[in-house]
C-alpha cells in the first residue's frame, strides 16, 4: 500500500540568502519587503561608509543611510538595471549625503561643534607601544590633512579607502570618468604624503 | 613649523603608505546601525498609512480654517442696518425723497484719541477753567433730523434743428512773386 502524505502547514518562505541582487530587486518590486530587507543587510555597510565619507559624522551617516534605502525602495520602479543595484544605491546615498553636506543646517552644526574628534587607529599586532603611539599621532595628522583637502580630492580618496568598491563603481557614483578618479586619488595621496614628509614623517 | 625638528623619524615610505591607508580606513570605518533593516522596513510599512491619514486630516483642517475665517470676516463686516443712515437720497429720482414723517436718525459718534502734543503742556493760569479730558471710550449721542430735499425736476434738453450748408471753396488765383528790385 502506498502512503500518501499531504502538507499540513504553509510552505516555507523562499530564502533570500543565496539569491542575486537582481532577483531580490525583482521580488521587492512585487512588494516583497523581506527581499528588500535582505538588500538592506547586504549593502548597509557600503551605504553607511559612503555617507560617512561625505559627511564625516557617524550619526548623520546613519540618517542618510536610512533615507537612502527608503528612497531606493520608493524609486525601485525607476531602476532599469543599467548599473548594478549597489552602484545605483550608492549613487542615491551619495547625492543625499552631498545635499545634506551643502545644507545650511549642517554647516551651522559644524560651525558650532567644530571638527569631529580624531578616531584612534587600531593598534597593529606585534607592534611596540611606542610605535603604536606614533601611529596614532600620525593618524591624527592624516585626518586633519584629509579634512583640509579640497572636496574633489577628498571625496575620491575616502570612497576608495575601504577597498570594497571598484574604481568603476566609485567613478559611476561620483559621475566622473574612471581615469579622472584614479588621477584624483593619486593626487590626494601625493599631497598627503608630501605634507606628512614636511611634518617630519617618512624621510628616514 | 615648530614641530618639525622634534618629530621622531621612524617611518619609511612603506610604513607611511601603510599608516596612511590605515588612517583613511579609520575615517570611513563602520558597518552602519545594526537595526537599519528593521528601521527601514518599519518606515516602509508606515509611509502609505501615514499618507492616507494625512490627506483627509489636512482637508478637514483646511475646511475648518476656511469656515472660521469666513465667519470672522462676516462678523466684522458692516451690516445693512449700519449702512442705511449714511445713504444719500438719489437726486435723479424725485420719488425717492424721504417722507416728511420719517423718524429721526440717531447717530452715535465715537471720539478718536487726541494726538500727542509736540510741545510740553503749558501751565494753567489761576483764572483759566480746567481742561476736561474725555476718556477714550467716550461716546457722544446726537440727534440729527433728516434733511428733506425738494424733488428735482429735470427738464429735457431740446435742441433746434441746425442747417448746415455745404462748404464750397472758390477758385483761387495765385500771382507770381514780384522780383526784388535792386
Amino acid at each position: 500500500m502506498i502512503a500518501v502524505f499531504f502538507p499540513t502547514g504553509a510552505p516555507p518562505a523562499a530564502s533570500n540568502r543565496c539569491v542575486s541582487d537582481a532577483e531580490l530587486v525583482a521580488r521587492a518590486r512585487q512588494g516583497d519587503t523581506a527581499a528588500f530587507g535582505e538588500l538592506v543587510d547586504r549593502h548597509r555597510a557600503a551605504v553607511y561608509r559612503a555617507a560617512h565619507a561625505a559627511l564625516g559624522s557617524a550619526s548623520e551617516a546613519e540618517d542618510v543611510a536610512q533615507e537612502a534605502f527608503l528612497a531606493a525602495y520608493r524609486k525601485m520602479a525607476s531602476y532599469r538595471g543599467e548599473a548594478s543595484f549597489k552602484t545605483w544605491l550608492l549613487t542615491i546615498a551619495w547625492r543625499r549625503a552631498l545635499s545634506r553636506r551643502r545644507s545650511l543646517v549642517t554647516r551651522w552644526r559644524r560651525f558650532v561643534s567644530g571638527d569631529p574628534p580624531e578616531r584612534p587607529v587600531a593598534a597593529g599586532g606585534g607592534r611596540t607601544p611606542e610605535a603604536t603611539l606614533i601611529d596614532a599621532e600620525l593618524a591624527g595628522h592624516v585626518q586633519r590633512l584629509v579634512r583640509a583637502l579640497p572636496a574633489r580630492l577628498r571625496d575620491p580618496i575616502l570612497l576608495c579607502a575601504d577597498g570594497e568598491q571598484t574604481y568603476h563603481e566609485i567613478a559611476a557614483v561620483l559621475g566622473i570618468p574612471e581615469g579622472t578618479l584614479k588621477w584624483r586619488v593619486a593626487e590626494a595621496r601625493r599631497r598627503l604624503k608630501d605634507r606628512l614628509v614636511r611634518l617630519g614623517y617618512g624621510d628616514e | 613649523m615648530s614641530e618639525t625638528p622634534r618629530r621622531p623619524r621612524r617611518h619609511g615610505p612603506s610604513d607611511l603608505d601603510r599608516t596612511l591607508d590605515a588612517a583613511l580606513r579609520e575615517m570611513v570605518a563602520g558597518e552602519g546601525p545594526a537595526d537599519l533593516r528593521r528601521r527601514v522596513l518599519a518606515r516602509i510599512g508606515e509611509a502609505p498609512r501615514r499618507a492616507s491619514v494625512a490627506w483627509p486630516a489636512l482637508a478637514a483642517a483646511a475646511g475648518i480654517a476656511v469656515t472660521v475665517v469666513a465667519g470672522a470676516l462676516l462678523r466684522t463686516a458692516p451690516g445693512p442696518e449700519a449702512v442705511r443712515p449714511h445713504a444719500r437720497p438719489s437726486t435723479l429720482a424725485p420719488s425717492a425723497a424721504p417722507p416728511a414723517s420719517a423718524p429721526a436718525v440717531r447717530v452715535v459718534a465715537r471720539t478718536k484719541p487726541a494726538p500727542l502734543p509736540l510741545t510740553p503742556a503749558r501751565p494753567r493760569r489761576a483764572d483759566e477753567p480746567p481742561e476736561v479730558r474725555l476718556p477714550l471710550d467716550f461716546e457722544a449721542e446726537v440727534d440729527v433730523e433728516p434733511i428733506e430735499l425738494a424733488p428735482l425736476a429735470v427738464v429735457p434738453i431740446s435742441g433746434e434743428h441746425i442747417d448746415v450748408t455745404a462748404l464750397t471753396i472758390e477758385r483761387m488765383e495765385i500771382e507770381p512773386l514780384a522780383e526784388p528790385q535792386p
